[in-house]
């Protein structure tokens, strides 16, 4: 199988039923969900999902117009392992310098 | 000043109701006339107010909850309108979800109300409580549970929009006893929008440039459409445009009457059990052009030998459709009356002469090998086909045929002739046995000037027959044919192809249904040779009430042509 990492952010209305309506998605397709949070975002009133899977490149992309497709949600996006280290690099070099 | 206060007041007073009375006051406001259902413990509040307004909304009391979603679905789709329909909570409302899924997957405007028990008993196991919201959650565009009286109007105009809005679909509002008995103050106003919905998403005319030259110097280009000329009411625009640029067509099951079925440039029906010259040339064309339709796997077969050669440009309201099974080289995304519209101001005027000619030549083998003895057989044996053929000859133009699901299914598909949009209605995605009975109903009920005709197996009607007692009591006049072949006839056809004649479980021992219909005071014939299926038919059509008509059809019958399972469309076989 040629399924990799990837993480999504989604972003939708802090309403009851939210969190189901997004992980059927995951469930319809048998895909586990590897780890999920859910928080406000920095908007009042919209919650932010990250939401980490193992899945491929054609499959991410369907699951992310899926969660789009979804009335209570605002935006979807997702980002590839290689993304996610990047970000990650970029925080731990600031650090370092600023110690020095 | 004094007058005025008095008037006030008096406004306040009138607005004050029960969330059971909002609940009907608000269907009223979205101009709902008809809804079906069937009454319970946790809906009764509702009941009780419907008997207020009697004058102003109908509820039409089917047999089944299921009938009453199938009854929504039917005269949502021959009207455009929202369909409604309400059960109580528990086994009325999981009895729904069958017709809620059909319509999730035909993209149908539902809103479907359900009871439930009062909200201090959520959660505890309280008589007739069942989880409806977590249940219905895969299988609805949006649902919402209701608690408290005030949220009642807001839920149903949120729900109406949603329903009708972009790509339609079943919506669920799960309202709790209490909130029914509970007071409010009555304000009622349409729903607009909501920033995390986009209904109509913005036309990129760059889009609609590139697939007009992508068409303007295609040789061989091939249109595919589908329901979303219906749903998007395009039928004129999508006409000019294939006039236009001389493009070739063949539709969906269901696109089916969004073009009338003899245009020229109609070249059939796509899938399965569609039609030869369009399966087998989308294999050869150069460019396919889909308008409101996805490509679902009964039209492709395999996607991996689908249509490789072309070049495809797919026109959708729908984002998740674009690239979801057929990859895209320009998509447009957008309601397909405004593309297509301008699409038509783009394209260059056309005839393809011999590309259409290689459609009619695979068309006249076809009926050579299949379609000629499907219509006129030569055995003594009656044919499905035939059947159609003679309510299409017998008819007259203002028909709307509804089916069931299987054998008889495909050969309404294939040879009835529709010339009207919305004439055809039948479960397509899903592919619901007991579909039909029920959504003539509602067909009938939304358009009573038209002629509705239910065309169902012996085994499909048998899902549903409980609804011959909703005909009895609203008196609708829908036309009923049964072929009956005493066989679950797809199946047995698959098993008869593909499990060496292992006829498991297909075979069916029937009741007289000439009985069981008159025990309902519907008039009823039967009939079992050739030399009386004319005057039959011609009784049904001008009989004045319902009229049911069983015609024993072979037993052992199949439908041709066919793309086996996992097979390209290419290598649609003819028998």
């Amino acid at each position: 199988m040629n399924d990799k990492r990837f993480k999504l952010s989604v972003f939708t209305e802090n309403m009851p039923g939210i969190l189901n309506r997004v992980t059927i998605i995951f469930t319809r397709r048998k895909i586990n969900i590897e780890s999920l949070s859910v928080q406000e975002s920095e908007v009042k009133g919209v919650s932010k999902f990250k939401i980490v899977i193992h899945t491929n490149e054609a499959q991410i992309i369907k699951i992310t117009k899926q969660l789009e497709k979804q009335v209570d949600v605002l935006k979807a996006y997702y980002h590839s392992e290689s993304d996610m280290l990047l970000q990650d690099l970029a925080v731990s070099k600031i650090a370092q310098n600023s110690i020095n | 000043m004094e007058t005025l206060e008095i008037k006030n007041k008096t406004k306040t007073k009138q607005r004050l109701m029960t969330g059971a009375q909002a609940v009907v006051q608000s269907l009223i406001e979205e101009g709902a006339k008809l809804m079906f259902g069937y009454p319970g413990g946790a809906i009764m509040p509702v009941y009780d107010a419907l008997y207020d307004f009697e004058d102003k909304i109908e509820h039409v009391l089917t047999r089944h909850e299921q009938g009453a979603a199938h009854a929504a679905q039917g005269y949502a789709r021959a009207t455009g309108k929202v369909g409604v329909c309400m059960a109580t909570s528990g086994p009325g409302a999981t009895n729904l979800i069958t017709g809620i899924a059909d319509a999730q997957i035909d993209s149908t405007p539902l809103v479907c109300i359900t009871g439930q028990v009062a909200s201090h008993l959520l959660g505890t196991d309280a008589f007739q409580e069942t989880d409806v919201i977590g249940i219905s959650m895969p299988v609805t565009k949006w649902n919402f549970q209701v608690t408290k009286a005030e949220e009642i109007p807001m839920a149903i105009a949120k729900a109406f929009y949603i329903a009708k809005s972009g790509k339609p679909g079943p919506v669920l509002i799960d309202i709790t006893k209490d909130a029914q008995l509970g007071e409010l103050d009555f304000d009622y106003k349409r729903f607009t929008g909501m920033r995390s919905y986009v209904t109509n998403p913005e036309l990129d005319k760059s889009k609609v440039e590139q697939a007009a030259e992508l068409i303007n110097q295609a040789k061989k280009p091939f249109v595919l459409f589908g329901q979303g000329i219906i749903l998007s009411e395009a039928e004129q625009e999508f006409k000019a445009f294939i006039e236009k640029s001389g493009i070739p067509s063949a539709c969906t099951i269901l696109g089916l009457s969004a073009l009338p079925s003899d245009h020229y440039l109609h070249v059939g029906m796509l899938g399965m059990h569609g039609n030869y010259a369009p399966n087998k040339l989308t294999n050869e064309c150069d460019l396919l052009i889909a308008v409101g339709m996805r490509f679902d796997d009964r039209v492709t077969g395999d996607l991996a030998q689908y249509a490789k050669q072309a070049k495809v440009i797919h026109f959708d309201i729908d984002p998740s459709e674009i690239d979801k099974n057929v990859k895209t080289d320009v998509a447009v995304i957008a309601d397909a009356k405004e593309s297509l519209k301008l699409l038509t101001e783009l394209v260059d005027t056309k005839t393809y002469k011999d590309w259409l000619h290689q459609f009619k030549l695979l068309a006249r083998e076809e009926y050579k090998e299949v379609i000629n003895e499907e219509l006129n057989p030569s055995t003594e044996i009656m044919s499905m086909g035939e059947v159609i053929h003679q309510i299409n000859e017998l008819s007259d133009e203002n028909n709307i045929i509804v089916t069931d699901v299987g054998q008889h299914q495909m050969m309404a598909c294939r040879y009835a002739k529709f010339k009207e949009t919305r004439s055809m209605i039948t479960s397509g995605g899903l592919g619901t046995m007991g579909f039909c009975l029920p959504a003539a109903i509602g067909a009938k009920m939304g358009k009573p000037n038209s002629q509705v005709i239910a065309i169902m197996g012996d085994g499909g009607f048998q899902m549903t027959i409980q609804e011959l007692g909703t005909i009895l009591q609203c008196k609708t006049p829908v036309k009923m044919v049964v072929l009956n072949n005493e066989f679950l006839g797809m199946v047995r056809q698959w098993q008869e192809l593909f499990f060496d004649k292992r006829y498991a479980s297909t075979h069916m021992i029937n009741p007289d249904f000439q009985t069981i219909v008159k025990g309902y005071g519907i008039t009823t014939k039967k009939v079992n040779q050739r030399n009386d299926l004319q005057g039959a038919i011609t009784d049904m059509l001008a009989h004045e009430g319902s009229y049911f008509l069983e015609v024993m059809v072979g037993k052992e019958n199949n439908v041709f042509p066919m793309i086996p399972t996992g097979s390209a469309v290419s290598d649609i076989r003819l028998k």
